[in-house]
């Protein structure tokens, strides 16, 4: 059983929205080397840091329930990580919550099932109940039609992702006005995944609300698993 | 501020908004009662090209130490982004900051090459700041350029306020100090120029006039003002060890072309290698110490946290303790899993053990630079090398392992002939023969790339008297090697863009009446002309015949030693003399040996101390 083994919940916000997923795992990384905190290596010709995420961030959402798990050289007390990176991490990047992997635990990329998302979206044609509506009568769709198209063959596909939305919430609180709150639940990871983006583009098509893209701003809150089938977040699976 | 609210509005927009942002670690923000003057250092490409370059980390580290003293940076932003700032109004911003850059006190553009100055336009449109010194009122930032094309910048004269010359660590703190003093005393521009024009390492253009005979080469270059040099020398640091040397880089969020810790081991080179620019800029070598740059290695190393570090010079192998140090920073990137990257190894001294260590991480190609095909064309560029030398290396790097190596070559050198270019393809067959022969090679294929640039004659070398090849030549020179190679099968062959190097050699040599063709090339659209897909030649052309300018006369004329050239007023320490002696010696095919061996009197110790082998600098004299 690989010693060492940490989960640790993350944010990825303010400048940080602006960097792919490929270039955090770097700034991680280099965080990491300049707090003095050794990574365990994998073996072989290329040896690489033990270092993994739960599912990748599109660049442009932000998030404040970031996941990932890294191997160290050494055993570390969780406060004693948090508090050496602290002074090593960009504004954005916080870590919120550190845990020993104690007992055997899949990969937390195999684990994750469920993405929570907050969407915040312009709209000055409709009130809050008639997008409540419009909601709900998307949600009882039986399909829920989606066109995807493969980015290496370029063929179109059409999804049905309704098994993918677990829930859509229209929430009462705007800070700003004609902003509404969307609180989503989607599925995440290797057996399923929408991303909000996509689902975003599909609700403002099948109900006309014409969202404009530029004063369109999504949250991860957090992301979860399935334990003795409750829905747990990723930091309480363990 | 509310431009900083219409930039973050417009940033998801476009590709790699972090190229815009700043905010970086080890990247500098001052609030604005803490400065006294902010100087904006640009550099006319991407983010992702300017990041790799040392001269802004050292520049902008070395400005922001001093407390009265604000260093922001500004790169040329990406098409899209230009399209969308011009579409929504956002005027040219510095990074770190987010404000207009217009509204700085000083922007320093870096020439680094010829083909970047359409986007030193471009972004002084951008910005809202006339191209035109003269066009420029009081409200103006001072607009200034370093770097090693600064040497010969006449066609950008015109444009700019003052150039630096030489190396900028101190200097441009000076000048920033000088500034600081003029700015409260509330007198007109033309004071702080008059001022600082007497500075070593100062060029002020607009104070010398150029005169121009009727065949448009130069006939006088005469200071306005008595109190001026006759002869604008260049600024160097003395001692690395005592100038500054950043112990923190700004670490890019996103992949850039070079993103590792660097340190710079000497200045300078003695190869004299005759079409090298830089090997005569740069006089004399210093070293930095052995014991310096350890310190500055674990600095850097403790302070970014990248994985892969390098060292740098003009020609490592040279540095007086290479194998200690090698040895030395070896040991310490792989106790913290760093990779080290050595450039700029000459062939002749090859430490192949010290390599194998260091490649041991990543098998990547190996690189030799031959130049010339054959050993007589190689004798007149003063390219030590020999065939031996050649095959010796490529025998021990099969052995070692190495399954691919690049060569790099010219085209269009002086005196070339077919049989030059025959050497070219000799010496790739042979290795590929030497790696099918070869019994105990480590590796199941080699893969050769046969690299072939075209020689652009550059000021200060002794061929800058040479007519570069016609672009109807290097054709001709191209498709005779394309010819060759095609029918070679594990060779790849690649060569550059032959209309591009035309414009090169035209800039290089350029003078002031090249300013317009400028200006004319960026109303057409020229930008990033250093970008294959991006150089449009025949917005070029247009650009010349709409401006009355003959582009051959400034890249396929042989001037004679008579000529006063555009740059004769600037003076790198290397003599006139030095460099006819030099090309003489070329067209005889004879060498000169490296100067850490023998002085060869370039000059260049009658006003700085030369590098000598038991590293106690002597200022020599001069033969001539």
């Amino acid at each position: 059983m690989p010693m060492n083994r940490y989960l640790i919940k993350y944010t990825k916000t303010d400048n940080m929205k602006y960097i792919s997923h490929l270039d955090l795992m770097n700034v991680l990384l280099r965080a990491f080397k300049r707090a003095k905190i050794d990574l365990a290596y994998s073996q072989g010709f290329s040896p690489h840091p033990k270092i993994s995420t739960a599912h990748p961030l599109s660049l442009g959402i932000e998030s404040i329930g970031e996941y990932l798990e890294v191997e160290l050289q050494v055993d570390l007390l969780p406060d004693a990580i948090a508090s050496a990176m602290k002074h090593q991490l960009p504004r954005g990047i916080e870590l919120t919550e550190i845990k020993k992997v104690t007992e055997p635990m899949k990969s937390i990329a195999s684990i994750v099932e469920v993405s929570g998302y907050l969407i915040s979206f312009y709209n000055d044609s409709l009130t809050a109940d008639e997008l409540r509506e419009k909601i709900a009568s998307y949600l009882s769709l039986d399909e829920i039609q989606m066109i995807k198209i493969s980015p290496k063959t370029k063929k179109e596909k059409v999804l049905d992702i309704k098994p993918l939305i677990y829930q859509i919430d229209v929430l009462d609180h705007t800070d700003e006005e004609n902003y509404f709150l969307l609180s989503v639940l989607l599925k995440t990871g290797s057996n399923g995944n929408l991303n909000p983006m996509a689902l975003m583009e599909n609700i403002s098509d099948k109900c006309s609300l014409n969202i404009d893209r530029d004063r369109l701003s999504i949250m991860r809150k957090e992301m979860y698993g399935i334990k003795e089938e409750k829905r747990v977040r990723l930091i309480d699976i363990i | 501020m509310s431009l900083k609210k219409d930039i973050e509005k417009i940033l998801l927009r476009v590709e790699k908004p972090a190229r815009y942002i700043g905010t970086e670690i080890n990247s500098v923000l001052k609030d604005k009662k803490d400065y006294k003057a902010k100087f904006i250092f640009a550099f006319p490409d991407t983010y992702e090209i300017g990041m790799s370059h040392l001269g802004m980390q050292i520049i902008y580290h070395a400005l922001n130490e001093d407390k009265d003293i604000f260093c922001e940076r500004v790169f040329a932003p990406a098409v899209d982004m230009e399209n969308i700032m011009r579409e929504k109004n956002i005027p040219l911003f510095s990074l770190e900051s987010m404000e207009a850059v217009r509204d700085s006190d000083m922007i320093g553009f870096t020439l680094q090459y010829e083909l970047s100055y359409t986007n030193i336009l471009n972004m002084l449109d951008l910005a809202g700041i006339p191209f035109y010194a003269k066009d420029r009122d009081e409200s103006y930032p001072f607009i200034t350029v370093g770097g090693p094309c600064a040497y010969h910048a006449e066609p950008l004269a015109d444009f700019v306020d003052f150039c630096i010359l030489g190396e900028g660590e101190t200097l441009n703190v000076e000048i920033m100090h000088r500034y600081i003093r003029w700015k409260e005393k509330n007198c007109p521009k033309i004071e702080f120029l008059k001022e600082i024009a007497t500075i070593k390492g100062v060029y002020v253009p607009s104070f010398y006039d150029v005169q121009y005979n009727e065949d448009h080469t130069v006939k006088s270059i005469d200071k306005l003002y008595d109190f001026l040099p006759d002869k604008l020398e260049k600024y160097i640091e003395e001692d690395l060890d005592k100038a500054y040397y950043p112990e923190k880089f700004i670490v890019p969020f996103i992949d850039v072309v070079h993103n590792r810790g660097i340190i710079e081991i000497f200045r300078g080179c003695t190869r004299g290698c005759r079409f090298c620019q830089a090997g005569m800029i740069y006089r004399p070598v210093r070293e930095r110490s052995f014991e310096k740059i350890t310190e500055l290695r674990d600095k850097i190393i403790e302070n970014t946290g990248f994985d892969e570090l390098s060292l740098i010079s003009l020609s490592s192998s040279d540095y007086s303790k290479i194998d200690e140090l090698v040895t030395n920073t070896m040991k310490k990137c792989r106790a913290e899993n760093i990779s080290l990257t050595l450039p700029s190894l000459r062939l002749d001294s090859f430490s192949f053990k010290v390599l194998d260590e260091i490649q041991s991480y990543k098998k990547s190609g190996l690189t030799f630079a031959p130049e010339a095909g054959s050993q007589r064309l190689r004798d007149v560029i003063n390219k030590n090398i020999t065939e031996e030398n050649i095959y010796f290396a490529v025998e021990n790097a099969l052995q070692l392992g190495w399954g691919s190596i690049k060569f790099y070559f010219m085209i269009g050198l002086p005196t070339e002939t077919n049989e030059d270019l025959d050497g070219i393809v000799e010496i790739a067959e042979k290795v590929m023969e030497i790696f099918k022969n070869m019994k105990d090679k480590k590796s199941k294929r080699l893969n050769v790339t046969v690299s072939v640039s075209n020689f652009v004659p550059k000021p200060f070398t002794p061929f800058q008297w040479f007519p570069m090849a016609t672009q109807q030549e290097l054709t001709e020179k191209k498709e005779y090697l394309f010819k060759k190679f095609y029918k070679m099968k594990n060779v790849k062959f690649n060569y550059h863009d032959i209309s591009t190097s035309f414009i090169e050699g035209v800039f290089a040599r350029g003078d002031r009446r090249l300013s317009k063709v400028l200006v004319k090339a960026h109303e057409l659209g020229c930008k990033f002309d250093g970008w294959r897909e991006k150089f449009d030649y025949q917005k070029w052309e247009k650009a010349f015949s709409e401006t009355g300018i003959d582009p051959q006369f400034y890249a396929n004329r042989r001037r004679d030693y008579e000529e006063i050239h555009p740059w004769s007023h600037i003076d790198v320490g290397v003599t006139d003399k030095f460099l006819i002696r030099e090309n003489e010696k070329a067209k005889a095919g004879e060498l000169t040996t490296d100067c850490r061996n023998q002085c060869v009197s370039c000059g260049i110790n009658t006003q700085y101390l030369c590098f000598t082998k038991d590293n106690k600098s002597k200022a020599g004299n001069a033969h001539e």
